[in-house]
Order: C-alpha cells, then structure tokens, then sequence
C-alpha cells in the first residue's frame, strides 16, 4: 500500500437512532472503522449479518447517515457533498449488488438499463450510445444483441455480467461488490471472479469487495478486513491474513469446510 | 378473446364485457335508445307511468319518458361520472402518495397527516357537505366525491412506494446518479401502476353509487338530464305500485356496479405480464 | 439393506410448453446412520428429488422410479404417512418454517400433542430436553420466545428440535445452513452430526456448497441435469473424483486455485429442463469429451468405493 490511496475511511462511527425518547443510545453498528484502499488494489471486507460491514457499505455509497468520522474519495470529502454534486460525482462508483434480478429493473430492457447512468451524467442517447453499450457488453463477455433482452430473460451469471456492465458505464475508478457472487452457482461464480480480475487489470480499477465468504474474496483481494459486531477484527495482507490470523474467528471462517489447495 | 379469457378468467371476461357494453350505450345514446328525445328529458304526459310493455320495454315515468331510453341517456352521466370522481381522486392521491413515501421524513409526515384529516370524516358526509357547499351540478358533484376518495390513493401509493424505494433496483438507479423526478417517473410510477389500476377499477362501482346517492339527494345533477341516480330518487314516490320507474335504474347500478368490482378483482388475480400494466 | 433406496427416479412436470424434466434419473441409496450430501448446482433435480420424497411434488407431476423405497415401505404410496412420522425436513429458510404469532412452547407443543402420547407435564419436559438436545443454551427461555425474538441458528435449532418431536429419524435438510452466517452453520452441521451419532439419525444433506459437504457429510451423490453422475464417500470423492463435472466443480472453487490465479470455470450451460438428452449430459460443456459421449449412455466406472458415469476408464487421471 505504497500508492495514492482512492479511499481513506476515518473512524467512521454509525449508530442507528433508537426509538422513542428515553430509549437508550444503541450500540454502534459501526464503531470506528478506520482503512485505506490503494489505488489499483482490491480490499475484501468480510463478516456475517450484524457485523457492520453492510452498514459500512451503504455509509460509504451515502445511503445512510453516519455519526462521525470522515470518508475521502480521492482526497475530496465524500461525506460533505450533497444534492447534484453528490449525484453527479457518484459516477466515480461502480456498484454491483447481491442479485442481479432484483437490482435490475424487471421492466427496463438491458440497454435501457445500461443507458440510465450515462443519460443521468447528461450524455445524448442515440448511435453513439448504443456503440458504448455494445462495447460495455461485449467487456463483459455479452453479446450486443442482448441489449433488447430483459433481465428475466437471461441466466444468473449473464444477468450479474449486465450488472457489472452498468457499473462500469461511467468508467468509475472505484468499483463497490456487495456480495456479487452470492447468489451464484460455483461454476458461474468462477466466471464472474475471472471477469472482475480482467476488469480490474485492464481498466486499472480499485475494488471494496463485501462478502460473507472469506475464501471467496481471499482469493482476488489484496487485503482483507474482518469485521465482527461492529469492530474491525482484522486488517491486513491478504497472504499474512490467510496464513497467520490473529483472531480466532478469522480461524474459524478459514477452517470451515474444504482446506484450499492454496500452499 | 381466449387471451383474455385466460388472463382475465369468465367471470372477468364477463365484467368486462358488461362495462364495455354500457361504455357503448353511453357514448352511442342517441342513435340506441328508442326515443332519443325522451331520453334527452323532453316530456310524453300522455303516457305517463305506463308498465312495460312492448312499445316501452322498461316502461315509462311521470313525465311519460321511456324508462329504457332514460337509463341509456342515464349511462353518459352515471358511468362518466364514476370514471371522472376515479380520475379525479388518482390525479390528487397519486402525486401525493408518491411524494410522501419516496421522500419521507416530515415532507411524510405533513403530506399524510394532512390526508388523515380528509379520512377521518365519514365518505359519505363528507361528499353531501361538499357537494351541498359547492351547489348541484354535474361537475361539483365529482369534484365532492374525489375529495373524500384521494386520501385512500395517497395512502396505497405511499405504501407502494415505501416497498419500492428500497429496491435493489431503485437504488442502483439512484447510485448511478438518476435525478429524483427521473427515478419516480421511470421506476416508481410504473411499478405502483397495476395495484392502483386494479384499485380505481374497484372504485369505479362505489364512486357511481356515491355519485347516485348525491342524486338521489338532490345534490348531484339537475333534471332534466337522466341521470340513474335521480331516477332511483324520482321513482321513490311511485314505489311499490309503479316499481319499474325506480327499479329499473336501480338494477342498473347494481349490475355496473358488480361488473367493475368483479372487473377489479380480476385485473388484481391476472396472470402473467407483471409489467403489463405500466406499459 | 439402505435405509432409503432411490433407483431410477424421474419426475416430470407437464407444462403448456412441454414436459420440464426436473430430475431425469437418480439413483440414491442412504445407510443407516449417515449423512448423506447430495450437490448440485440450480437445475440439477436436487430439491426436487427431496419434495419428492416428501410427497411434496408439484401436482400433476409423473414420479417413475424402478425403486422408491424407505425402510422397506413404498415411498411412492406413503410418503404423506411417512412424512412428519419418520421423515422429516429441514429447510433453508427457518423463520418461514415458524409460525410468527406463536410461541416457541406453544408450537413444540402441538408438534409432541400431534405424536406422541403424553400428558401435559411429559409434553413440556419433552419439549424443554429437546431444545436443549439441540444445544440451545437455556430452554425454558426459548420456550417463552416467539421466533422473531430468537437468531437465525436458534431458529434453526428449534426447527430441528420440531423434527425430532415428530419421532423422526431421516432428516431431509435442504440447504440448512445458506441463511446461515459461515460460523452459525457451522454449528448447526456440528449439531447434526451431534444427532446422528447420539441418536442415529439419518440425514440426507441437499447443498450447493461444497464446504457443507466436506464439513459434515459422510457419502455424497454428485447431481448434474437431473441424473446422478457420480456417488461415494466424501473423502475419496474430494481428492479424486471421478466423473469430469465432479472435477469440473471443485476446480471452479476460489480455493483450487493459487492467490489471484485465473479460476477454472465451467463453459456452457445445463441442458434445457425442456429437451432430452442423448449421451453424456455433460458431454457439451466436458473438456474430455470424446464422438462417444454424445452419443451413448456412459458405463459405470468404479475406483475404491466409488462409482460414476463416463466413458472414461477409471484409470485415466
């Protein structure tokens, strides 16, 4: 971690309000988590439900307020932005999410999707665009002549690949995985997880990888952080992580089931 | 035909038809009824309150008028007016609906306890209060009705929206940097669009009895235009010795009513297209 | 004698678009006491395969198996007896498998009320020991919960608990533990392995999830399109498989491969659940795939304690 850094997160506290009026302050969701992402270098964020690292995500994507500390995208204050300079400036995120069926639209066809973020930065539809949504597909291993399809037309991991593709229109520096192969069939996932290494390389990209399945993310990131209710367990190389956890719940995640092949 | 009777089932077939009929004899009135002249409201004393019979199938009333041309003449302003108070009330609720659950917080809770303080009067008086300030006439009469009905559309476009908003999909849109307008219009709108087609096509039936209770007051529209519910109203006096005078119109409520009541539940238990109903 | 035999079993559903074959020919065959891993990825026939057990099929379905046999008795006719007696599920959702609105005691209750014959006192205490056989940490508390008050892996206890209520002692789990966080689904395989040794239960473990299967089963059947293509014991299975789609899958895990390697993923896709399949199913999308394979059936190949179907001879790496 040596190059300039695209994210700079800073005791980033978030706390959901609790309710009614003399309810006591809840425990933070997130309580403190500080981390960088390099340049060019994809961080895998791994923990189960409640650990926080949803909340973490969604704070970073500003979906949710948080209670203090700071986030910098590129050295600019990410949280200080607001209204369209916010919306404009969420082209420099690619998102994918968890299940490409429900994150696309079921009613727009694929290159209605694919055209949404570039009409909302103010680009003219027309050829122009749609020779940029055939090339968007075909970088994702899809044929132009999906672009007349639906959503529901199309298998899961051609369905995740169209996700990618929108994530991608803007040519965003930073991508956000939010458990994207979750919802995958092995054989499938190793396509996507092939796919994102590409996409990486030739585009240069930084990656958050989010994901509950430690081995799945060790194998492309980096560096990996755990979190558990809250709290960053553990920060660090992927290869120092993956051969000497500090936590014993880091431990226990890397002994479930199969012991990788990896040396 | 049979795509329809698939989608739609019998019974929703049927509805439908029955609507379509009455939309037919709305709109072709004066070349359907027999006496287009009686059913327009001008007056036959001689043969006045006769029963059916074959020169007057539903027979006739105190001024001597075909029932049936009555009730066909009738339908213009009946169907109409159950339509318009539907379109009307949808024009008000939707937007508000919408606002108040895509944005929420106190733009929330302002839009909807607003609505709450429409529901909490009774419909019904609600609409005799209004239509009795705004005066009688075929437009204040809507107009009465849509103001008690918009709140029950705000509120179900509020509850859509709410589930909407945090839609995978919705919020990807929303990461891509989609404006706010564009978000509703092309990802909100269309999605609540079916369950409140499926509502205002259940309404159409007790917006044209509210609507007919307005006329059966004397609120809704004046005579001479036939309208079913003044009929029911006219006919009162008549009753039970001339039966076919208010009878007649009031089977004729019933029955439209039912077709799009059962109109509405088939277009709620309809098969396939999710998106049919935004297209 | 298995516990369950399952020789040859198709189910097939008619649609207004043809016949769906969700599951083409299986053969399974569970032993007393095992746990018994059937994978598969989506479209495989794995979940159909266990509602069918169950007597849960779709309506209309055409169940043809050569044997269908549980302990002795035709499944094909009592699977409705059967199930809630002897077999009983566990299913991926628990909270969906709860009634919100009542207490946990409550609906242990009824389960123990529905089979057994007990007074009320016994029905409590039987209630109360088996949560705590599931391992959930103080029982009388669970009892006075509803489900929502309880985890995920808590529910799940409860409704393996409810399982074992009923007197059951073949447990069909499909996908017990994909809701699950990794360290709670864990816990919950420990369990049933727990169970199974304590209680010689049998289970058979529906997963797409290799790890699942290394961490709890003893034999598994590989499913790909309906057919079962290759059976044996975890281990041997693991190290060596046989069948080319067995060695596909494992080769496609994020752990087969070196830090940032390239995966070995699967080209292609199933066979359409709609047409028929001559040859090797997986003959298209194999790496090995030889003219034969398109158009014959492949032989049984056996190695050690396995068996699967290729036209490979098991000697071939």
């Amino acid at each position: 971690m040596n190059s300039t850094a695209i994210l700079e997160v800073r005791d980033l506290v978030i706390r959901y309000r609790a309710r009614g009026l003399f309810a006591p302050r809840s425990r933070p969701a997130v309580n403190g988590a500080s981390f960088t992402l390099a340049e060019r270098e994809t961080l895998g964020i791994v923990g189960e439900s409640g650990s926080g690292k949803t909340s973490l995500l969604r704070a970073i994507l500003r979906l949710i307020p948080v209670e203090s500390g700071s986030v910098r995208l590129e050295g600019q204050d990410w949280l200080a932005l607001k209204g369209d300079t916010l919306r404009l400036t969420r082209q420099r995120i690619g998102v994918v999410a968890q299940n490409p069926y429900l994150s696309l639209s079921p009613r727009l066809t694929i290159a209605e999707i694919l055209s949404e973020p570039l009409l909302a930065q103010g680009e003219r539809g027309g050829p122009a665009m749609r020779k940029k949504i055939a090339a968007l597909l075909s970088d994702c291993g899809l044929p132009a002549d999906f672009m007349e399809r639906r959503a529901r037309e199309l298998s899961g991991g051609q369905a995740q690949r169209v996700a990618i593709a929108r994530a991608l229109a803007l040519e965003p520096k930073l991508m956000i995985l939010d458990e994207p192969t979750s919802a995958l069939d092995v054989s499938v996932q190793a396509q996507i997880l092939n796919l994102l290494a590409d996409l990486k390389e030739s585009r240069g990209l930084s990656m958050l990888f989010v994901t509950h399945n430690l081995k799945v993310v060790a194998h492309l990131s980096d560096s990996l952080l755990v979190m558990r209710r809250g709290d960053i367990v553990e920060f660090g190389a992927t290869e120092q992580v993956v051969r000497e956890p500090r936590h014993d719940y880091t431990r226990e995640l890397l002994s479930f089931g199969l012991i990788g092949a990896r040396e | 035909m049979t795509r329809l009777v698939h989608r739609l089932g019998w019974p929703g077939t049927i509805a439908f038809g029955v609507v379509l009929v009455f939309v037919l004899l709305a709109v072709l009135a004066p070349w359907i009824a027999p006496y287009p002249g009686q059913g327009a409201g001008a007056p036959n004393v001689a043969a006045k309150l006769l029963p059916p019979s074959a020169d007057y199938w539903l027979g006739t009333d105190h001024l001597g008028r075909d029932v049936l041309s009555r009730v066909i003449y009738g339908a213009r302003v009946s169907m109409t007016n159950g339509i318009l108070i539907v379109l009307f009330a949808l024009l008000i609720g939707l937007p508000i609906g919408l606002a108040a659950g895509y944005f929420g917080g106190w733009i929330d809770e302002a839009l909807m306890r607003g609505t709450d303080v429409f529901l909490a009067f009774p419909a019904l008086l609600l609409a005799v209060l209004m239509a009795a300030a705004l005066g009688p006439g075929f437009l204040n009469s809507i107009i009465a009705v849509a103001v008690t009905w918009w709140p029950w559309y705000a509120r179900l476009a509020r509850a859509e929206v709410l589930v909407l908003r945090g839609q995978p999909y919705v919020e990807a849109a929303r990461l891509a940097g989609v404006s706010h307008p564009r978000i509703i219009i092309r990802h909100i709108l269309p999605a609540t669009g079916r369950p409140l087609t499926v509502q205002a096509a259940l309404d159409v039936g007790p917006a044209l009895l509210t609507a007919a209770a307005l006329s059966f007051l004397g609120l809704g529209i004046l005579p001479p235009t036939a309208d079913w519910g003044q009929m029911v109203d006219a006919g009162r006096k008549f009753f039970p010795a001339r039966w076919w005078y208010s009878a007649m119109p009031g089977l004729t409520i019933f029955i439209v009513a039912l077709a799009f009541s059962i109109l509405g539940d088939a277009l709620r238990d309809r098969k396939g297209g999710a998106n049919r109903a935004s297209a | 004698m298995p516990l369950l035999e399952v020789r040859n079993l198709s189910v097939t559903i008619p649609t207004p678009e043809g016949d769906v074959h969700a599951v083409r020919a299986i053969n399974l065959e569970i032993e007393k006491g095992e746990i018994h891993g059937v994978i598969g990825e989506s479209g495989c026939g794995k979940t159909m395969t266990g509602m069918t057990l169950l007597g849960l099929a779709p309506k209309g379905a055409r169940i043809v198996a050569d044997s269908l046999h549980f302990d002795g008795e035709d499944l094909s006719k009592n699977a409705e007896r059967l199930r809630g007696r002897r077999i009983g599920l566990i299913s991926q959702d628990p909270a969906a498998a709860l009634n919100p609105v009542l207490s946990i005691a409550r609906q242990m209750d009824d389960v123990l009320r529905a089979h057994r014959n007990m007074s009320r006192q016994a029905r409590r205490a039987e209630a109360s020991s088996l949560l705590a056989a599931t391992g959930l940490p103080d029982p009388q508390r669970v009892l006075k919960s509803y489900p929502h008050q309880l985890s995920g892996g808590m529910q799940q206890r409860v409704v393996i608990a409810q399982a074992l209520a009923t007197g059951a002692d073949f447990l069909i789990a499909d996908e017990p533990t994909t809701a699950l966080d990794v360290s709670v689904g864990a816990q919950v395989l420990a369990l049933l392995r727990k169970l199974v040794s304590d209680r010689g239960l049998t289970v058979l473990m529906i997963t797409h999830d290799m790890d699942v299967i290394a961490e709890a089963c003893d034999r598994v059947t590989v499913l790909y399109a309906g057919l079962s293509v290759e059976v044996g014991p975890v281990g041997e299975i693991l190290q060596q498989p046989g069948h080319p789609y067995t060695q596909a899958l494992l080769a496609a895990l994020p752990d087969a491969a070196p830090h940032g390697a390239r995966l070995a993923a699967i080209e292609g896709s199933i066979p359409p659940p709609r047409s028929g399949i001559e040859g090797c199913a997986f003959a298209p999308r194999c790496p090995k795939a030889m003219p034969v394979c398109a158009r014959q059936v492949p032989p049984k190949r056996l190695a050690e304690a396995h068996r699967w179907l290729c036209h490979l001879p098991a000697s071939a790496p």
